[in-house]
């Protein structure tokens, strides 16, 4: 009897101890965690070094990798009251070692991509390291037009590098799920017009008008032809102007007045007026260009 | 023949009923059961992350056979002289080799065609029910491909495990040499494709010793097709042939090769 | 090393502990390899895997696949000896009943006592019924009504001809058993003849046994 006692007494205590060690030791490893910030979840290898051990078990391991990487994303970062634009660049760094090794175990794992574009890009404010993995991924995933509209968007939006932005706009269009959305074809071609290109963007869209067979997207193709025809008219003209007064004219009137035009051509994109910025630069969709910032984005 | 099925079919029976297939099907079951709870914690490619761990579940399972119980099975006869019992009566040495062989590939078979028909299940219920987020060119002949050039590694690796076993005194031994020549097979063409890359920087004699030695080990690489089914990404047919004429003579060769070792042991 | 084991003899194979019994044994049946010499069972060469074909064996310390029963490992054993199923069963029923197997038949392997383990190996060399039995150690490891079960059953092997080749130091039982007897020390062969010859029709075999390996062992 008096054994049986000793030995349950014996047993509650040391599972009681057990207990309250045990929830201790977790408090303490996650107040730990937090204060070591993002070591411990760094990748033990290099990226190059874990594809060159991971063996046949590479699609797992990368699995593995981007939710450690996501979850680090909520754990770490997603601290309330911290905002995540404050965040030091080394967790940052740690975060991107981390999709960097599933992308190089797996190229074509697609949510990586899906979190290096919101984190990377917006957040982070590191466009050109997210364009640099994306581009990776296009390489790999050659039916993913999502890839590379998102390349085009961060060298439009984040760079304003409106040639390359719509030069992956047009890859976007060229891949299999892109080539629905005309959008993608007539948005890069404003961009080129953006940019002071518009007899490329008139070629790209005279070059897609002939492999077109859909009734709808031949139609706004051929919007969007006439619209910067009626651009390229004006810019021509502007240049002319230019070379002969020494600077860009302040509106399209001028150009009638001192004869270098006829008459101005009708803008076919809502009727709007044209309008020459400071620079010279013809817009056939913003008439208040001369005093508003370009809008960043609009169809 | 007559004698090696009987074997193989001996060899299949101890191998069904020993426990450590026990520890093995249980792991695989609760691999199986995380290959449907693990892909929620994705986005997008939910269904190839359930054909990663499905298919890398069949691997380890098959490996656990080979390396674990296969090894076990064959050490204990040669060590507790139960071969004597099979070589007493008019069975060569040869046969004994194919008949443990072919029981070790029968008990592979066995695990494969098990796992194969739950990673079905788990592909067919995910498809099913998340529709969205099936990748866009899956594709069941792919899936089938990887499987089977799966199965036709996990026999591979068991030849090299079985061309140990015919010389190395201890079990032990035999392990770590074919556990090495696994990990060397699986690596051997990403440092081949680095080198060629020029990613590793590397001495004449180095590059030269790799052309020699990617004659010796088996490419493992080839048979891993998981990426592939993944992504339903497109299989060269052609590829695949020569992979599997690669697979034939490499193992023949090496049985034959047990089998030489094997006549010349003695079994004291 | 020299002898001739004659047909339809009981021939018993003596010497001490590390003698080399055991290794001869290995040697007749091509487990381990001689580094010269030849040896011949009914006429083939032991190399030869047919030539096993008419041969019984029972290994030294007979241990089976722990995971099959004694029916499943007769059942192998008939296969490979190219017996039909039908007399697989019979005979197998008849041996596993005469050793008193019959209640454990379905039992596996691993839950077998020593003895029974002896018993099941007995099983197992007679089921294709061969010509030439070799035996190691056939005796130890039993039991007194184990023993005299065995016994009685070489007896009768003897009367139906079969020629019977085993190791023992137990010299009671070769003495009650065998026709000729081979004594063997470190390795070499000191005597080969009949039972008669050896023990002189005065001594009993245990003296002439003893005298014979002192005398050897003082001239080494």
């Amino acid at each position: 009897m008096i054994r049986r006692v000793g030995f349950f007494t014996l047993f509650f205590l040391l599972a009681t101890s057990h207990v309250l060690t045990f929830m201790r030791m977790e408090n303490a490893r996650v107040h730990d965690a937090l204060a070591g910030r993002l070591q411990q979840i760094k990748p033990v290898m290099p990226p190059a070094l874990a594809r060159l051990t991971a063996g046949e078990f590479k699609g797992v391991m990368a699995d593995f990798m981007t939710i450690e990487a996501a979850s680090a994303i909520g754990r770490y970062l997603m601290q309330p009251g911290v905002r995540m634009r404050d965040l030091p660049p080394q967790a940052w760094d740690v975060i991107y070692e981390i999709l960097e090794t599933s992308q190089m175990l797996d190229p074509y794992f697609s949510d990586n991509y899906r979190l290096v574009q919101p984190f990377f890009a917006w957040e982070a404010q590191r466009p050109q390291q997210a364009i640099f993995f994306l581009k990776k991924g296009l390489e790999a995933r050659t039916w993913d037009w999502e890839l590379a509209f998102f390349i085009g968007f961060d060298y439009f939006y984040f760079l304003d590098d409106k040639v390359q932005a719509s030069h992956y706009l047009q890859e976007a269009y060229s891949r299999p799920g892109g080539t629905g959305s005309i959008t993608l074809a007539t948005l890069s071609a404003k961009l080129l017009q953006k940019a002071g290109k518009t007899e490329i963007a008139m070629a790209y869209l005279i070059g897609l008008l002939r492999q077109e067979n859909s009734e709808m997207q031949r139609k706004a193709i051929e919007l969007r032809l006439r619209d910067l025809q009626g651009v390229l008219i004006v810019e021509r003209a502007v240049v002319v102007y230019t070379q002969r007064f020494g600077v860009p004219p302040e509106n399209v009137e001028l150009l009638v007045k001192t004869g270098i035009l006829a008459a101005v051509p009708e803008n076919s994109y809502n009727k709007m007026p044209y309008c020459i910025d400071k620079h010279g630069a013809v817009f056939f969709d913003n008439p208040e260009c001369r005093n508003s910032t370009p809008s960043k984005i609009s169809r | 023949m007559n004698t090696i099925f009987p074997l193989a079919i001996l060899t299949l029976k101890e191998g069904l009923r020993h426990r450590m297939l026990h520890g093995i099907a249980i792991l695989a079951l609760l691999m199986t059961g995380a290959s449907t709870l693990i892909p929620s914690l994705f986005m997008y490619d939910l269904g190839k992350v359930a054909i990663d761990i499905g298919l890398s579940t069949i691997t380890m399972s098959g490996m656990l056979i080979i390396f674990f119980l296969a090894i076990n099975i064959i050490g204990k006869d040669l060590d507790k002289k139960t071969i004597y019992m099979v070589l007493a009566t008019s069975t060569s040495r040869a046969q004994y080799i194919l008949g443990k062989f072919l029981g070790v590939c029968l008990l592979l078979l066995a695990s494969f065609l098990f796992l194969s028909c739950l990673l079905f299940v788990t592909v067919c219920v995910l498809n099913a029910t998340l529709p969205h987020n099936v990748i866009a060119n899956f594709s069941w002949t792919t899936l089938l491909y990887a499987q089977l050039f799966l199965f036709l590694e996990l026999v591979l690796i068991a030849s090299v495990v079985f061309f140990f076993m015919s010389f190395c005194s201890s079990f032990y031994i035999a392990l770590i040499l074919s556990g090495s020549i696994y990990l060397i097979g699986t690596g051997i063409e990403s440092v081949q494709l680095a080198l060629a890359a020029k990613e590793i920087k590397t001495s004449a004699g180095l590059s030269a010793l790799m052309q020699w030695i990617k004659w010796i080990f088996p490419n493992l690489s080839a048979f891993d097709l998981k990426t592939l089914a993944a992504y339903g990404l497109p299989v060269h047919h052609e590829t695949l042939a020569l992979t599997f004429a690669y697979w034939f003579f490499y193992t023949t060769l090496l049985l034959l090769c047990t089998i030489f070792f094997f006549n010349r042991r003695e079994l004291s | 090393m020299s002898f001739n084991v004659p047909e339809k003899t009981v021939f018993g194979f003596l010497g001490p502990n590390g003698a080399g019994k055991s290794t001869t044994i290995k040697m007749i049946m091509d487990f381990i390899r001689p580094d010269t010499g030849k040896i011949h069972i009914c006429g083939q060469s032991h190399r030869e895997p047919l030539a096993r074909k008419r041969v019984g064996f029972l290994p030294e310390h007979p241990y089976y696949y722990d995971n099959l029963t004694a029916r499943e490992l007769l059942d192998f054993l008939g296969k490979t000896a190219d017996m039909p199923t039908s007399l697989i069963r019979s005979r197998g029923d008849a041996l596993l009943e005469r050793l008193q197997l019959a209640d454990a038949a379905d039992k596996l392997l691993r839950t077998y006592s020593k003895g029974m383990q002896q018993r099941a190996g007995f099983a197992a060399a007679l089921l294709h019924d061969p010509d030439l039995l070799i035996l190691d150690e056939p005796l130890s490891g039993l039991d007194p009504i184990g023993r005299h079960m065995i016994i009685n059953l070489l007896m009768e092997l003897k009367q139906a001809g079969k020629t019977i080749f085993f190791s023992s130091h137990i010299l009671n039982d070769i003495e009650r058993l065998c026709d000729s007897v081979a004594i063997l020390n470190c390795g070499r062969l000191l005597f080969c003849d009949s039972l008669a010859t050896c023990t002189g029709g005065t001594s009993t075999l245990e003296e002439a046994f003893v005298t014979m390996i002192t005398n050897d062992d003082l001239s080494q």
